[in-house]
C-alpha cells in the first residue's frame, strides 16, 4: 500500500505534486521525526536497561494508583483518557520537531524553487499557480501532522512498553491500571485530530510565512520576523498599543481555550468565530502568495 | 497554414523602459523560428510572454489561449527549456519521470525511458550529481516524450561542449520535429542552427528587425568575393555592405541576381551571423 501511494503510475496531477512536496522537504516531513522517533526509542531503552531509580520499593503502588484514578475519576476523567493522554504525552518531543518542519518548510516554500531556477522547471509543466500553492500550504497543514502519525504510534508503543517493564518490576498491577486502558482508538484520533486543528488555528501564521517565501529576495525568516516586528514597533510608538500583538495574542488564546475540553480539539474549535477569522485570513494570504508566484518567474 | 503563435502590438514595459515596443508576429505549425538577438534585445521577454510567464499590452494568442491567464491549460501543447529553467537539483531521475508522467496528460514515460537508454544518465542519481551535459539530456528526453505542438528553446546549449550542442540538436530533428510541430530557438550560437531554421528573426531594443523565411533569405542575400579587377564594378552594383578581410574585399548584396554577380567572381550565401551583423550595424 506504501508503494502505492509513494509511486506514480499515470496522470495524477494532485498526487504528483503532493509527492513533490515530500521528496522535496524528506528531510522535514520524514527524517526529522524518523531520528526524533529512533532517539526517544533509544533512551528509554539505555534508562530501563542502566537505570535503577524508578524503583519504588517502600510504598503500596497499588493502593496509590486505584487511589490516583478515583481522585481523577471525581475530577471528571476516566483511566482510559488519563493512560491514555499520558502515551500521547510521550510525542511531546515529535509535535517541538514538527513545528520547526512546519516553519522551515513554509518559509522556503516558494523561495528555493526561485534561487535555484527550478520554478521556470516546473511553471513548463500544466499545473496552475493556484494548484501549485494550494498542494504546497496543504503539505504544511496535512502532510506533516499525517507523516509523524505512524512515528507518534511507535513512541507510544514503546514507551508503553517501558511503563509495563517498569510497572511489572515494581509489583504493578499492570493489566488493571494501564494495559486495559489503553484506549487504541482514541490514541489514534489525539495522534491526528488535534494537531490538524492546531495547525489550522495557527494556518495565518503559516500563510504569512508563504507570502513572505514568495515575494521576498531576502533571505525568508528574516523577513517573515522582521516585518511584524517593524509593524509592531510603528504601531506602539503611534498608536500606544498593537493591533497585531492583540490578533497574535487573541489567536493564541484562542487555541489555548480549546486545549483538551475532552472534544478534542475539533468540534469546540469550529465553533469559535475565531477559527474562522483566521481561515479567512490565511485564505487573503494564501491568494497574495499565488499573486506573487504568478508574477515572479525567478528571485 | 495553422497559425500557432499570433502577436499583435505586443508591448511589455518595465516602468518607462519598453523591452518589447508593437511586436506583430505570425509563427505557424511546421516552423523552425530562430529568434535571434544581442543581449538585452527583449528575446527573453517575447519568450517569456509566449510562455504565459510575464504580462504583457497588446495582443497575444499561443494556441488559442491567452497565455498568461490560461499558462496552465496552454503548457499542455507547448514545452520549453531554457538555460535558466533547470531542473531541481534535490530531484532523481526516476523522481523527475515519475512527476512528469503524473502532472502531464500527453507525456509518454516509455518514450522517454527510451531516449535515456541511449545516455549514460543513471535513474537513481539526483540531479545534482549529473554533468551539465547530462541535465540537458535529461531534460531534453522529458520534452521530447510530451506529445507537445510547440517547443520553446532559450539558449538551451548555453554552457555544453560541442559534442553535446551537436547531439542536441541531431536528436532534436531526427526524433521530434515533424510538420505537425514548431520550434522556437534562441541562441547566441547562431551557425550552429542556421542549417536547421526554416525561419529567422532579428530583434533590436525590442523591435522586430527581420522576419523572413530562410529560403527567401537565400535567395535574396548573397555575398560576393569579386576577383581583383571587378572590384569596381561589383561596388556600382550598390552592395548592401562592403567588408574587408586580410587586403579582400567582398560586398554583401540584397536582392541581386546571382547570375549578375557570377560575373564579378565567386557569389556564397551569407551566413546567418554575417546577415545578423549586417543588418544590426549597417544602419
Amino acid at each position: 500500500m506504501l508503494a502505492s501511494l509513494t509511486k506514480i503510475n499515470g496522470y495524477n496531477p494532485i498526487k504528483a505534486l503532493f509527492l513533490k512536496e515530500v521528496w522535496d522537504h524528506r528531510r522535514a516531513i520524514i527524517i526529522t521525526p524518523a531520528v526524533i522517533t529512533g532517539l526517544f526509542v533509544l533512551f528509554m531503552i539505555a534508562a530501563v536497561v542502566t537505570g535503577t531509580e524508578v524503583e519504588i520499593n517502600d510504598i503500596n503502588i497499588n493502593a496509590q494508583m486505584e487511589e490516583g484514578f478515583a481522585e481523577a475519576e471525581e475530577e471528571g476523567y476516566t483511566p482510559s483518557g488519563i493512560v491514555t493522554r499520558i502515551l500521547a504525552g510521550s510525542t511531546a518531543l515529535l509535535w517541538i520537531g514538527a513545528m520547526f518542519a512546519v516553519t522551515f518548510t513554509a518559509l522556503s516554500s516558494l523561495n528555493d524553487e526561485r534561487k535555484d531556477g527550478s520554478i521556470l522547471f516546473w511553471k513548463s509543466m500544466p499545473v496552475s499557480d493556484t494548484q501549485e500553492v494550494l498542494v504546497k500550504l496543504a503539505t504544511v497543514l496535512f502532510v506533516i501532522p499525517l507523516a509523524i502519525f505512524p512515528f507518534a504510534l511507535i513512541t507510544e508503543f514503546f514507551f508503553a512498553i517501558i511503563i509495563t517493564i517498569v510497572g511489572l518490576v515494581n509489583g504493578v498491577d499492570v493489566w488493571e491500571f494501564f494495559i486495559s486502558n489503553i484506549n487504541v482508538p482514541l490514541l489514534i484520533i489525539i495522534n491526528i485530530v488535534p494537531p490538524i486543528i492546531m495547525l489550522l488555528w495557527l494556518s495565518p501564521i503559516i500563510a504569512w510565512f508563504m507570502l513572505v517565501s514568495s515575494f521576498s529576495t531576502r533571505p525568508p525568516f528574516l523577513v517573515a520576523f522582521a516585518v511584524p516586528a517593524l509593524i509592531i514597533a510603528t504601531e506602539e510608538i503611534f498608536f500606544n498599543g498593537s493591533l497585531l500583538v492583540a490578533a497574535i495574542v487573541s489567536l493564541f488564546e484562542n487555541w489555548a481555550d480549546n486545549i483538551g475540553e475532552g472534544t478534542f480539539f475539533a468540534t469546540s474549535s469550529f465553533a469559535e468565530p475565531a477559527f474562522w477569522v483566521g481561515l479567512v485570513v490565511t485564505a487573503a494570504l494564501t491568494s497574495g502568495a499565488i499573486y506573487f508566484r504568478r508574477r515572479h518567474a525567478l528571485a | 497554414m495553422t497559425n500557432y503563435i499570433s502577436a499583435q502590438n505586443l508591448t511589455k514595459s518595465y516602468g518607462d523602459f519598453k523591452a518589447l515596443k508593437d511586436v506583430s508576429i505570425s509563427i505557424e505549425k511546421g516552423q523552425i523560428v530562430g529568434l535571434i538577438g544581442a543581449n538585452g534585445a527583449g528575446k527573453t521577454t517575447m519568450i517569456n510572454a509566449i510562455l504565459g510567464l510575464t504580462s504583457f499590452e497588446g495582443e497575444l494568442s499561443v494556441m488559442g489561449y491567452d497565455p498568461y491567464t490560461e499558462r496552465n491549460k496552454l503548457m499542455k501543447d507547448v514545452c520549453f527549456i531554457s538555460d535558466v529553467a533547470t531542473l531541481p537539483k534535490w530531484i532523481k531521475v526516476s523522481q523527475v519521470l515519475q512527476f512528469v508522467e503524473g502532472v502531464h496528460p500527453k507525456f509518454n514515460r516509455e518514450k522517454a525511458l527510451g531516449f535515456l537508454s541511449g545516455t549514460s544518465i543513471p535513474m537513481d542519481k539526483k540531479v545534482a550529481q549529473l554533468s551539465k551535459g547530462m541535465v540537458v539530456q535529461l531534460h531534453l528526453a522529458l520534452i521530447m516524450a510530451i506529445d507537445a505542438k510547440i517547443l520553446v528553446l532559450d539558449e538551451p546549449t548555453l554552457g555544453l561542449d560541442i559534442l553535446y550542442r551537436k547531439t542536441f540538436y541531431d536528436q532534436l530533428l531526427e526524433d521530434y520535429f515533424d510538420e505537425e510541430r514548431t520550434i522556437l530557438i534562441t541562441t547566441h550560437q547562431v551557425d550552429e542552427i542556421e542549417n536547421i531554421l526554416t525561419d529567422v528573426i532579428f530583434i533590436r531594443e525590442g523591435e522586430i528587425m527581420y522576419n523572413a523565411s530562410m529560403d527567401d533569405t537565400l535567395a535574396t542575400w548573397k555575398v560576393l568575393d569579386p576577383s581583383p579587377e571587378h572590384v569596381e564594378a561589383a561596388r556600382s552594383l550598390n552592395p548592401y555592405r562592403e567588408m574587408k578581410s586580410l587586403g579582400r574585399v567582398s560586398f554583401i548584396y540584397n536582392n541581386q541576381d546571382r547570375d549578375t554577380l557570377k560575373e564579378f567572381g565567386d557569389v556564397k550565401r551569407l551566413s546567418l551571423s554575417d546577415l545578423f551583423v549586417t543588418l544590426m550595424s549597417g544602419e
